[in-house]
């Protein structure tokens, strides 16, 4: 079978047998359809590289939040360091003179931590001397 | 003169009230100036916040284009499966139909 629709009376023609002809078709309806494929497909490139855009935006903006929480917990860290209540201790004791219990001096201290510095006062007592009271300053080395 | 006397006397406490009632200022001023900046961070993280939600919003948006898409790509996919299909079982004159319309004049296809 041959068709003559395609001929040009003026050139040469070219029959192909039904089987050919609809390969032909099937191939020219593929062709058709990747031709649609590939407008939508280029559609959807487009609109995932600008998604691609966006999750890089958002992954900044998380980065931004997660940065900024850190630096809120630090302001938050120095606000407690600033705060710091003043301590206060307050102590009973007993001091002896070298590594012997004659004479042992017992004292009750209270005192103020200001930091590396700590103010307070002690009042003591011992047996067969007179009692009696002073101001402590030390400062922690360690 | 008692009271001259009393300052006198206990002016070692009276330093210590002095610089602890300083202390207690310059930490005051200090976390003032913290609670200032935390507010500040609240309202950048609240900003970072609004626009991270904006971007989401913009994405959900996409993607659910996307879908329509894939959706068209399936459609496009069932059609040419059927015509495919079809052209096993058409007559011949439509066959020469086909090309007839396919490749009329002006039809550069």
């Amino acid at each position: 079978m041959s068709f003559n629709s395609f001929s040009q009376t003026d050139t040469p023609k070219v029959t192909l047998t039904e089987t050919e002809a609809r390969k032909v078709i099937k191939d020219l309806l593929k062709y058709d359809s990747l031709k649609l494929l590939y407008a939508e497909l280029e559609q959807r490139i487009e609109l995932l590289s600008k998604k691609e855009d966006l999750l890089y935006a958002r992954l900044a903006k998380k980065d931004s939040i997660i940065a900024t929480q850190q630096e809120y917990i630090d302001v938050q860290e120095s606000i407690i360091n600033t705060k710091k209540p003043i301590r206060l201790n307050g102590f009973v004791g007993v001091q002896t003179f070298q590594v012997s219990l004659t004479e042992p001096i017992l004292y009750i201290q209270t005192e103020v931590e200001l930091g590396k510095l700590t103010l307070g006062g002690r009042v003591f007592a011992q047996p067969n001397n007179p009692g009696g009271y002073g101001f402590v300053v030390e400062y922690k080395i360690f | 003169m008692k009271i001259i006397n009393f300052l006198k006397d206990q002016w070692f406490a009276l330093i210590i009230i002095a610089v602890l009632i300083f202390m207690q200022i310059e930490s005051d001023q200090r976390a003032s100036i913290y609670q200032d900046k935390l507010v500040e961070l609240r309202k950048k993280i609240e900003y970072y916040k609004a626009k991270d939600e904006q971007l989401k919003h913009k994405i959900d948006s996409l993607s659910s284009l996307d879908k329509e898409i894939v959706e068209r790509i399936k459609i496009i996919k069932q059609k040419e499966y059927v015509q495919i299909k079809m052209v096993d079982s058409i007559p011949v004159s439509e066959l020469q139909q086909f090309f007839t319309d396919r490749y009329s004049e002006g039809n550069s296809n």
